[in-house]
C-alpha cells in the first residue's frame, strides 16, 4: 500500500515538470485569451478593463469584416495547400529520378524555407509593385498591361498565396522526398510482378504509403497557412478592400493597433476553437481512412 | 565587442561617405560636447527621415556625444505597440520616446510634464513655431519638444504645370481638372499620388480629406474655422462620419482614383514620393520633410521642378494642412535618475545645429525660425520657406487627427471601410453607415457617452 | 507447369560481372533450389527470370518461347520476397486480392471467383482466421504465408521463392519447409526457391543448382550434388560440418598411391588409389569428410597431421573443432571430447578412404576414367 502511494508520487514527481510546462505555454494563454475576451479592454485607454460578458462575440456574430475574413483565411488556405502539395509532390518526384545535378538543385531549393518570411513578404511585395515591380516590367517587355497584382482582388490573394507557395514548396518537398526515399524498393517490385503499370503502381502503392508523410505535412502546412499574417502584412496590408484580410491580420490590427484586447482576444478564441477542431476532424477522417480496401 | 566593432563599422563608413566629417566637426554645438559624458541613452524612435538620418551619422552622434546612443527605430504601428507596452513597465526601457503629434492625447497619461525642467534650465522654446511648440501642449503642460514636426501638403510639377498653363491647384476641383489635362497628353504621367493603401495610408487620407470640407472625424466644438482641441469633453466623442463631409470625403477619393498612378490601391508614404520623384505622376500628397527623396536625388526627374501648396480644399472651405510629425518625450516611467540625462539629450538633438544638420542628410524640416531662415538649409530644402508661410498664414492645425486615445481605432476603422469603397466591394453609403456605426460603438465602449 | 530454359545468360552491374554465359535447364514442375554463399549472382539470375531485371546477353524460354521482352506479369511469374513485401496499406485479403486486379487481370475475375480464390489459398495456406487483420499485425511467419498466397494466387507458371524462410525463428522454418513441399505438391507450380541455406536446399530440392561467383558449379538432384560433387567448392560447400579440403601432392610410396601433406603421407586406397593414379597433375585437393579425423594422444605415433586450435565448440554430445595445419583448414566432428582452448596444438589422424580428389588447378572433379 505505502509501496504504491510512494510510486504515485514519484510519477507525480516526474511528469511534473512536463505537465507545468504544459500549464504555463499551453492552458494558461488559452485560458487568459478567455478571460480576456470576456471583457472590454484596450490598452490606450486609462479606463481600467470591465466585464463585458458575451458582448465581444456578440459583436463577432455582426461583424462583416470577421465573416470576410474567415472566407479569406479559409480561401488562402485551400489554394496554399493545395498548389504546395501538388507541386511539393511533382517535384519530389522528380528529385528522387536519379538525375545528375539534382542533388545541388535538391539542396538549393531548399533556400526559400530558410528565408523570414517577413522578408520573403518584402521582396515580393517589391516585384509585383506595379510602378517598380521587375515582375511587371517584364510583363510590359511583351507589350502587355502592367498586372495590378498587388490591388486586384483577385489577383492580391493569388499573389499572396504564390508567395506562400514559393516559399513552402520546398519543404512539402523535402517530407515526401524522405518519405519516397524511405519506401520500400521491393514493394514496387511486388506490384510490378502483380503486373500493375507504372501509373497504377503510383495510385495503388505509392500514394496510400506516402499517406502518412501526406497528412503530416498536410497538417504542418495548414495549421502555419491559417495563422500566416507576415505575408499580408507586408504585401496588401488586407486590402484591397478586404480581399485579402486573413483572419490572423484583422485579429492583429484589432488587438494591437487598435489594442482592443478584448474584441481581439475573442477573435483569438474562435481561431483556436476552428483550429482545434478543424485539425481533430481533418486527423479523423484523413490520418485514419477505414482499414485497407 | 560586437557592438563595438559595428559602432566603429558605422563611424568609419559614415566618413568614407564624404566630407560630412569636416564639415561636421565644425558645426558641433560647444555646449554639446560630451552631453552623455560616458552614459548611455536609450530612444525609441520611427522610421522616418529624422531617426533615419540619426541612424546614418550615427557614429559621429556617439563621438560628439561621448557615450553610447541605443537607437531603436521602429515602423509606426509597431512603435505605437511598443510606446503602450513599455507604458505598462514599472521602468520604462526608454529614456527618449519619439511621439506623434495626434498621439499626445492617447499617450498622455504616460509622458513626464517638461515644464519644471524647462523652468530649471532656463529653456527658450520661442525659436520654435508656435504651431509646432504649442502642439504638444495640454493643459498647459509642455509634454514634448518638437523635432520634426511637419504637415501633410500638396506638391506639384512647376514645369509640366506651366507646360500647360495651370496655375497651383487651390481646391479639389482644381487638382482633378489638372490631372485630367496632363493624363490625356502626358503618356507615362498620372495624375495624382496618394495615400490609398489600405489600413492607416487610406485612414489618415481620410480624416486629412475630411479636413479639406472643414470637418473633424470627432464632433468637436469649431472655433471660427478651426475647431478646439484644447478641451474635448466626452459629448465631442460622437464620431462625424456618416456626414455630407464625409461623403464628400469618400467621392473625392473615387474622383482621384481615375488620375491615379497604377498600383495606387496599394500605395502609401514612401511609394507615393518615390513615384512623383521619378515622374510617375504631377501632384501628390506628400509630408513636407520627405520632399528630401526628390531633392536630395540629383538623377529625379522631380529635383528643382516642385511647387508647393496646403491641402486643396473642397467648396467653400479654407485650405487646411493637417500637422504631424515627432517629436522628443520623456516616459513617466522613468528612472528619476535618468531624467536630467534625459532632457540635456532632448535639447542637444533639438538644438538649431542638429535641425540643421539633419537637413544635410534628407530631413527637410524645420521647426525654429532661425533655421527656416537659414539660406543654406533653404536652398537645400526649398519647400522650407512654402511651410513656413504656411503656418504663418495658419494653415497648419492638428484638429483633422485629434488627439483623442481612440484615434487610432478611428483610422483602423476608416482604412478598411474606404479602401471597400475604392474596389466597388462598398457604395459609399454603406462604408460610412458601417465606419460610423463601428466609431460609435469603440466610444460607448469607452462610456463617453 | 512450364519448362525453363536458361542459355548463355551474361549480366554485368557497371564493371561487375554477375555471370557470364549461363546455361540451365530446368523440367515443368520441379522444385529447383539455386543454392550458394551470398554475392553468387543466386538472386539476380531468380530477378532476371522473373523479369524484374534483364540480362546482357543470353535467352531464357518458357516452354521452348523466348520471354525476354515480356514483363514480368506478362510472363506469369508469382514470385515471394525475402522480406514479404507485403502491402502495408491493405490488409490481408487485400494483399491476396491485389494481384487479382491488376489492369492485366482486368474482367477476368468476378466478384465471387476472387472471392473462391481468395478462399482456396487462404485454407491452403491456412490464414483464413486472418484474412481481415492489417499486415502489421501479423507475426512473420504469418506474413510469409500471405506473401506465398499473393504469389500463388494467380496460379502462375513459374514460382520464384526468393529466401522464403531465411527470416524465420527455426522451428517455423522447419515447418514452413514441408509445407512448400506440399504446397508444390498440389500446385505442380514449376518453382524456383533461392536460399542459402544448404539444409534447406538438401531437404527441398528436385534439382539443386550449386552457384558460386556467377557459375553453375553443379546441377544435379540433391542426393547426387551431396554424394558426387563436381567441384571442391560443392563438395566443401555441402555437409554439416562440411568437408575439409586439403592440397596434397600425389604420390607414391613403395608402389602405393598417397597424398602428401607438409611431409605427412594419407595412404590412398581402393577407387581413391586408381583416382589418384590416373590423375594428370601431381597437384590435387582431397576433400575428406569431419568423420575422417580423430584426435591422437600426445605421442601416438603414425600418420598424424599437426594442428592447432581455431575453434571449438560443443554440439549434442560431440565436439566440433576447426584445426589450423600449416595455413589449410581442417574440420574435425568427434564425439570424444577433450578439453582445448584456442591456441593448442593437436595431433588428429586421418583416413583418406572417403576421400574426393579433385584437380588442383581447376577444382574440378578427378576420376578414375
Amino acid at each position: 500500500m505505502s509501496q504504491s502511494r510512494a510510486a504515485r508520487r514519484a510519477a507525480f514527481i516526474l511528469i511534473s515538470p512536463a505537465v507545468l510546462l504544459l500549464l504555463a505555454l499551453n492552458v494558461f494563454p488559452i485560458g487568459f485569451a478567455v478571460f480576456i475576451s470576456l471583457r472590454h479592454w484596450s490598452l490606450s485607454i486609462v479606463n481600467p478593463p470591465r466585464f463585458a460578458g458575451l458582448f465581444n462575440y456578440q459583436e463577432l456574430t455582426l461583424d462583416d469584416r470577421f465573416i470576410n475574413s474567415l472566407s479569406v483565411s479559409a480561401t488562402f488556405v485551400l489554394i496554399a495547400i493545395l498548389a504546395e502539395l501538388v507541386l511539393g509532390f511533382a517535384l519530389a518526384f522528380v528529385f528522387n529520378s536519379k538525375l545528375k545535378g539534382l542533388d545541388t538543385l535538391r539542396k538549393l531549393s531548399l533556400l526559400p524555407v530558410m528565408a523570414m518570411p517577413l522578408v520573403v513578404g518584402l521582396v515580393w511585395f517589391y516585384m509585383l509593385n506595379e510602378n517598380f515591380g521587375v515582375i511587371n516590367w517584364f510583363v510590359t517587355l511583351f507589350g502587355a498591361e502592367r498586372l495590378p497584382f498587388l490591388t486586384d482582388s483577385t489577383l492580391a490573394m493569388l499573389s499572396i498565396a504564390l508567395a506562400d507557395i514559393w516559399q513552402w514548396t520546398p519543404f512539402v518537398t523535402l517530407v515526401i522526398f524522405a518519405a519516397l526515399q524511405s519506401l520500400p524498393e521491393y514493394v514496387f517490385e511486388a506490384g510490378r510482378m502483380d503486373g500493375l503499370t507504372e501509373r497504377e503502381i503510383f495510385w495503388r502503392i505509392t500514394l496510400p504509403l506516402l499517406r502518412p508523410a501526406i497528412v503530416v505535412v498536410l497538417i504542418i502546412r495548414a495549421i502555419d497557412a491559417v495563422r500566416m499574417i507576415d505575408l499580408v502584412f507586408m504585401m496588401t496590408k488586407g486590402g484591397p478592400g478586404g480581399a485579402t484580410e486573413v483572419l490572423p491580420w484583422y485579429l492583429y490590427t484589432t488587438g494591437f493597433q487598435s489594442f482592443d484586447l478584448g474584441y481581439a482576444g475573442s477573435m483569438a478564441v474562435v481561431m483556436i476553437i476552428i483550429v482545434t477542431l478543424g485539425a481533430q476532424v481533418f486527423v479523423r477522417q484523413i490520418a485514419n481512412p477505414e482499414k485497407g480496401r | 565587442m560586437f557592438r563595438k566593432m559595428m559602432k566603429e563599422n558605422i563611424r568609419g563608413a559614415a566618413c568614407i561617405l564624404g566630407a560630412t566629417c569636416l564639415a561636421f566637426g565644425a558645426s558641433i554645438p560647444a555646449h554639446a560636447q560630451g552631453v552623455l559624458d560616458g552614459k548611455t541613452i536609450r530612444i525609441l524612435g520611427i522610421g522616418d527621415p529624422v531617426f533615419q538620418v540619426m541612424q546614418q551619422i550615427h557614429g559621429d552622434l556617439e563621438e560628439i556625444a561621448g557615450g553610447e546612443i541605443q537607437l531603436d527605430v521602429r515602423p509606426f504601428d509597431v512603435l505605437h505597440q511598443q510606446v503602450l507596452l513599455n507604458a505598462q513597465n514599472d521602468l520604462s526601457n526608454y529614456d527618449l520616446i519619439a511621439v506623434d503629434l495626434p498621439q499626445f492625447g492617447e499617450y498622455r497619461p504616460f509622458l513626464t510634464n517638461l515644464n519644471p525642467l524647462i523652468e530649471e534650465n532656463d529653456y527658450d522654446g520661442s525659436d520654435f513655431h508656435d504651431v509646432a511648440w504649442n502642439g504638444a501642449q495640454f493643459g498647459g503642460n509642455q509634454l514634448g519638444v518638437p523635432l520634426q514636426p511637419h504637415p501633410e501638403i500638396f506638391a506639384y510639377r512647376t514645369d509640366v504645370f506651366e507646360k500647360y498653363g495651370l496655375d497651383a491647384p487651390r481646391t479639389h476641383d482644381d487638382v482633378l481638372a489638372a490631372a485630367k489635362t496632363i493624363e490625356e497628353n502626358e503618356a507615362d504621367m498620372s495624375g495624382v499620388c496618394w495615400n490609398a493603401a489600405r489600413g492607416t495610408p487610406i485612414g489618415q487620407s481620410f480624416i486629412m480629406t475630411q479636413g479639406d470640407f472643414g470637418a473633424a472625424p470627432i464632433d468637436m466644438v469649431k472655433v471660427g474655422d478651426d475647431f478646439d482641441m484644447g478641451n474635448i469633453q466626452p459629448e465631442n466623442m460622437k464620431p462625424t462620419i456618416d456626414t455630407a463631409e464625409g461623403e464628400a470625403t469618400l467621392n473625392y477619393f473615387l474622383a482621384l482614383l481615375e488620375v491615379s498612378p497604377p498600383g495606387i490601391l496599394n500605395m502609401a508614404w514612401d511609394e507615393r514620393v518615390r513615384v512623383f520623384a521619378q515622374g510617375g505622376c504631377a501632384m501628390t500628397y506628400i509630408w513636407s520633410g520627405r520632399s528630401a527623396i526628390y531633392e536630395l536625388d540629383e538623377d529625379a526627374p522631380a529635383r528643382g521642378n516642385v511647387g508647393y501648396v496646403s491641402h486643396p480644399s473642397g467648396p467653400d472651405s479654407p485650405n487646411r494642412s493637417t500637422l504631424g510629425g515627432w517629436y522628443l518625450s520623456i516616459p513617466t516611467n522613468i528612472d528619476p535618475d535618468r531624467v536630467d540625462l534625459a532632457w540635456n539629450v532632448i535639447e542637444w538633438l533639438t538644438s538649431p545645429e542638429m535641425i540643421a544638420e539633419y537637413t544635410k542628410h534628407g530631413n527637410c524640416v524645420a521647426p525654429r525660425k532661425s533655421v527656416s531662415a537659414d539660406p543654406e538649409v533653404i536652398a537645400r530644402c526649398p519647400v522650407i520657406p512654402h511651410v513656413n508661410q504656411m503656418a504663418e498664414d495658419g494653415f497648419l492645425q492638428g484638429w483633422q487627427r485629434p488627439p483623442v486615445p481612440e484615434i487610432q481605432k478611428i483610422v483602423d476603422v476608416l482604412g478598411a471601410e474606404s479602401h471597400q469603397v475604392l474596389t466597388g466591394d462598398k457604395s459609399v453609403k454603406d462604408a460610412l453607415a458601417s465606419a460610423q456605426r463601428l466609431i460609435d460603438r469603440e466610444m460607448r465602449k469607452a462610456q463617453y457617452y | 507447369m512450364v519448362d525453363i530454359t536458361i542459355s548463355g545468360l551474361s549480366k554485368s552491374f557497371g564493371r561487375v560481372n554477375v555471370f557470364d554465359g549461363l546455361d540451365l535447364e530446368v523440367k515443368d514442375r520441379t522444385y529447383v533450389c539455386l543454392l550458394g554463399p551470398s554475392g553468387c549472382g543466386k538472386s539476380t539470375l531468380m530477378r532476371i527470370i522473373s523479369g524484374l531485371d534483364s540480362a546482357d546477353r543470353g535467352e531464357i524460354r518458357f516452354d521452348g518461347k523466348n520471354v525476354d521482352n515480356l514483363t514480368c506479369a506478362q510472363r506469369d511469374v508469382g514470385m515471394a520476397f525475402q522480406n514479404y513485401a507485403l502491402y502495408p496499406h491493405l490488409t490481408v485479403e487485400g494483399n491476396l486480392r491485389f494481384p487479382l486486379q491488376a489492369p492485366m487481370q482486368k474482367g477476368r475475375w468476378t466478384q465471387q471467383e476472387m472471392r473462391a480464390r481468395i478462399g482456396e489459398i487462404a485454407d491452403l495456406l491456412q490464414i483464413t482466421p486472418l484474412l481481415h487483420r492489417t499486415i502489421n499485425q501479423l507475426s512473420g511467419g504469418q506474413q510469409q504465408r500471405v506473401s506465398l498466397g499473393r504469389s500463388l494466387i494467380r496460379h502462375p507458371k513459374v514460382l520464384l521463392l526468393d529466401e522464403p524462410v531465411t527470416h524465420l525463428d527455426a522451428r517455423l522454418r522447419y515447418a514452413m519447409r514441408s509445407e512448400l513441399k506440399r504446397i508444390h505438391n498440389v500446385m505442380e507450380t514449376t518453382t524456383i526457391h533461392v536460399t542459402h541455406d544448404q539444409q534447406e536446399a538438401l531437404a527441398m530440392a528436385d534439382l539443386l543448382v550449386i552457384m558460386r561467383e556467377g557459375r553453375i558449379d553443379q546441377a544435379a538432384p540433391a542426393m547426387e550434388v551431396y554424394g558426387d560433387p563436381a567441384t571442391s567448392f560443392v563438395a566443401s560447400f555441402l555437409g554439416d560440418p562440411p568437408r575439409s579440403l586439403l592440397e596434397v601432392e600425389l604420390g607414391e610410396t613403395s608402389g602405393a598411391p598417397v597424398a602428401r601433406i607438409n611431409g605427412v603421407e594419407l595412404k590412398l586406397s581402393g577407387k581413391l588409389g586408381a583416382v589418384a593414379n590416373a590423375a594428370p597433375g601431381r597437384n590435387a585437393i582431397l576433400a575428406l569428410p569431419a568423420r575422417a579425423f580423430t584426435a591422437a594422444q600426445a605421442d601416438e605415433p603414425g600418420a598424424v597431421l599437426d594442428g592447432t586450435v581455431r575453434a571449438h565448440e560443443m554440439i549434442e554430445g560431440a565436439q566440433r573443432i576447426v584445426l589450423d595445419v600449416s595455413g589449410q583448414k581442417v574440420n574435425l566432428h568427434s564425439s570424444a571430447i577433450r578439453h582445448v582452448v584456442i591456441g593448442d596444438r593437436l595431433r588428429v589422424f586421418a583416413e583418406a578412404s572417403d576421400g574426393m580428389l579433385f584437380e588442383g588447378a581447376t577444382g574440378l572433379r578427378l576420376s578414375a576414367n
